[in-house]
């Protein structure tokens, strides 16, 4: 059994991200990200996040991310996105309902503090019959002239956590600035003690992710790191090549990551959400943390099987006989 | 290198294309045919990306020399979708998130359309063994077992 | 700019005129997974490719005395065959824990046995069924035990221009098992191998064969260990003995999948295994 604080966010200030979103002549919005997608599907909440804060479907927006031009999001790295992307998002969302706000106050000669965007239709408060156009309409207006003076509407946001600075010596008291998620593994496994391999019959991993904005996308990510995990535990390595660095592996056979026959006979996750004061929704990246748990959960079960702490990685079937002798030997391991 | 005419059949059509004799099914598709849905991830037949039905059963492409498909019937996963409809492991895959990146997927693809026609309800140590030639970085197993569990169970 | 023939003769004949006509500058292609790799990285420039897929040598009969089995049946026709399961079960589930799906769809037995890699699972098997291969060239045509044929990693006595056309494996009873460790579960190659064959009369021990794979330079037969049980009633002792014997007859080396200590430590432990095991198995009666 292993847990996991997985701290997400480089908590020392200096790890913004930028978005922009554009409306479109049509009514649709475009966002710009600079969030990579490795498949984890970073594009996909971003999206829900900007569907969300515009109040519209979220088929009308469009996400770029795939470009060296769009606005800069410090990387994909350290479970960050989840955590600071959609703070980038919102901010931009409200920069461009700002905008419309003004205007749309300017084309009817009204305030921009009473202008009302409902999703997708925009009246000035006390005159909606008079006044109410659908965001189409506003949005062919503002990009075709015409009648109305055009504008190019284009919401800027960025966002970054707060100033770090070292806890409190004294109270142990914490900057709340970043988030870390909180996962918990459990391994079940067979270890052959004659040939030294072990079989990892079942595994459960539950994290606890502030909010899962998409929970397929949380699901696949906690699964997908038991693979990443399991392996590292078990049976990649690049440095130090094993048993030496003459056998570095020069081709993909030669390379040994987990098949689907490695694979548990049964998996199981779980998802548990406690909103998150520093996120959008509350939610929290967590997914690196989803590879750090099997490693230890699976080093510990073999400690239950054969009573021997494990403290190298990959755990492979000479590690554990020769782990052994050194039991049988009397020899501290 | 001189070239020379090999004919096959590729998904349903038969195609006529000139090949050189050291080029690989997998460099004719994707470079000659752009059929692209082969993937190249290792060209040593370790990863199984490249996975094309031959004869209706899964091999290698990386592995398996143009020339030799010569009258042959080649099936990738462009040939899946029967008039605009995805067949209904790519639905499951789809809609169950059998897939992260998506590199391994038209391998994984393949593979499991030859063990529903061999084996229809397959259990879940049939299937780990059956696709254990096809390696997923992502670590999407555990959604792949279930949307082919699912085509199995009629939900698709 | 380096010209490469190919060709895909559909008469033996024909093939070996081939074969006569290049020397050693054609390279003789089966299922291709073990040549199309060194192809792709360059690791070998033939001048000619000569492919035996179109042969008719994919076929597996039952002879009086042998199944014979045609060079280019592949490894997933040999995991099915009802007459490789009846009779030489031990080569159907090495072909079963060969490589993947797709690879075993390839890959042929003549293939695995020229190939004569130190971890070819089913040569291990082949090896403790007795079984020969015939080698055929433009000249004449030739059987040789199997034992016979290899000189090293990747070296054997065929001569450039010989095919493998047939192996011929022995009806004889006995229980066998085949057993084999990888680095992993799924596709993974033989860090140790081993296949046994008892024959016995009551608990007596009438012969045995005992093959490791990836234990030295050649898949090997380990003939001191063998004469152990010949002969002799079988015990659990007898067993870990032989077992203990037939590591002392291998000479495996450290590789990236594992060191020369662990394979020594694991094979023991293997042997003792799939003897045990075979005991409990079904008897093959020709
Ligand atoms: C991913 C992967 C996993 C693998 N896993 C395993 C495994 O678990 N166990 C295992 O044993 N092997 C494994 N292999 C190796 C390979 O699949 C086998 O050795 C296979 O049996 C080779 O047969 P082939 O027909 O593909 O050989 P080819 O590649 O066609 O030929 C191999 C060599 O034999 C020669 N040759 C072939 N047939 C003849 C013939 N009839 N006469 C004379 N020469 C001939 C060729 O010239 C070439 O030098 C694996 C390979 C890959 C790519
Ligand atoms: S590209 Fe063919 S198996 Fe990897
Ligand atoms: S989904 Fe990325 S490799 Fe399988």
């Amino acid at each position: 059994m292993a847990y996991v604080l997985h701290p997400t966010g480089n908590k020392g200030g200096g790890d913004p991200s930028h978005a922009v979103i554009q409306l479109k002549p049509d009514g649709t919005y475009v966002l710009l990200i600079g969030a990579m997608d490795l498949g984890q599907g970073a594009p996909t909440i971003l999206r829900q996040v900007a569907a969300d804060a515009l109040g519209v479907p979220i088929e009308k927006i469009l996400v770029s991310n795939y470009d060296n031009l769009l606005p800069l999001s410090v990387s994909t790295s350290g479970s960050r996105v989840t955590l600071i992307d959609p703070h980038a998002v919102v901010n931009a969302a409200e920069d461009l309902k700002r905008q419309i706000r003004e205007w749309f106050a300017q084309q009817h000669e009204a305030n921009p503090e009473d202008v009302e965007i409902e999703g997708e239709t925009v009246y000035v408060r006390g005159d909606r019959e008079r006044t109410v156009m659908t965001m189409e309409q506003v949005a062919m207006g503002a990009a075709w002239g015409g009648g109305y003076e055009p504008a190019s509407l284009i919401g800027r946001g960025a966002w970054q956590p707060g100033k770090y600075h070292a806890h409190d010596p004294e109270t142990g008291e914490m900057p709340n600035v970043g988030a870390i998620s909180f996962g918990a593994a459990l391994a079940e496994v067979e270890v052959d003690t004659e040939t030294g391999t072990v079989d990892v019959l079942r595994f459960a991993q539950v994290w606890e992710v502030g909010k899962a904005i998409n929970p397929l996308l949380v699901r696949q990510q906690i699964n997908g790191g038991y693979c990443i995990g399991a392996g590292f535990a078990l049976t990649e390595s690049c440095y130090p090549y094993f048993p030496s660095v003459e056998y570095a592996p020069e081709k993909m056979g030669d390379y040994f990551m987990p098949t689907f026959e490695d694979y548990p006979q049964q998996m199981i996750f779980g998802i548990e959400e406690v909103p998150h004061p520093n996120g959008v929704q509350g939610a929290k990246g967590f997914s690196e943390g989803s590879a750090s748990g099997p490693p230890p959960a699976i080093a510990s079960a073999i400690h239950d099987a054969i009573g021997v702490w494990i403290t190298e990685f990959p755990i492979t079937p000479e590690v554990i006989l020769r782990a052994l002798e050194a039991k049988q030997a009397g020899v501290e391991s | 290198m001189k070239q020379q005419v090999l004919t096959f059949i590729l998904n349903g059509e038969e195609v006529a294309v000139l090949v050189t004799p050291t080029e690989t099914l997998l460099d004719v598709l994707r470079e000659r045919l752009q059929i692209t849905g082969p993937k190249r991830g290792c060209d040593d037949g370790e990863c199984g990306a490249c996975t094309v039905l031959l004869d209706g059963e899964p091999v290698r492409s990386c592995l398996t020399l143009a020339l030799t498909v010569e009258g042959r019937t080649v099936t990738t996963v462009e040939g899946l979708m029967v008039k605009g409809e995805l067949d209904r492991l790519q639905k499951a895959f789809y809609e169950r998130g059998a897939f992260q990146c998506g590199f391994c997927t038209p391998g994984m693809l393949m593979v499991a359309k030859s063990l529903l026609a061999k084996n229809p309800n397959p259990s879940r140590d049939e299937i780990r063994s059956y696709m254990a030639g096809n390696l997923c970085r992502c670590g999407s197993y555990e959604e792949i077992i279930e949307a082919i569990q699912a085509v199995a169970a009629g939900e698709y | 700019m380096r010209e490469v023939l190919y060709y895909a003769p559909t008469e033996l004949t024909e093939a070996t005129a081939i074969l006569a006509d290049h020397r050693d500058k054609a390279a003789v292609l089966a299922g291709g997974t073990d040549l199309l790799p060194k192809l792709n990285y360059y690791e070998v420039k033939p001048h000619a490719l000569l492919y035996i897929g179109r042969l008719g040598l994919s076929s597996i009969h039952n002879g009086s005395s042998a199944l014979t089995i045609g060079a280019t049946t592949t490894t997933a026709d040999l995991a099915t065959h009802h007459l490789v399961q009846q009779y030489a079960p031990a080569l159907a589930q090495a072909a079963r824990l060969s490589g993947s799906v797709a690879i075993q769809n390839a890959a042929t037995i003549g293939g695995n046995i020229a190939n004569a890699s130190p971890a070819a699972d089913l040569v291990v098997a082949l090896l403790a069924l007795d079984a020969s291969v015939r080698l055929l060239s433009h000249s004449g045509q030739r059987d040789v035990h199997l034992a016979d044929f290899f000189l090293g990693p990747h070296l054997t006595i065929l001569q450039p221009d010989e095919l493998i056309t047939q192996i011929h494996v022995p009806l004889s009873p006995g229980k066998t098992e085949f057993l084999k460790l990888g680095r992993r579960k799924g596709q993974t190659l033989a860090v140790v191998s081993v296949a046994v064959r008892l024959q016995l009369d009551g608990d007596l021990c009438h012969d045995a064969r005992i093959v490791l794979g990836s234990m030295a330079p050649t898949p090997l037969r380990c003939r001191t260990a063998e004469h152990l049980l010949r002969g002799q009633k079988i015990t659990t002792d007898l067993i870990h003995q032989a077992a203990t014997q037939a590591i002392a007859e291998s000479s495996p080396i450290t590789d990236q999948r594992a060191t020369a200590w662990y394979r020594k430590k694991a094979g023991e432990a293997l042997v003792q295994r799939a003897l045990l095991q075979a005991l409990d198995k079904k008897e093959v009666r020709p």
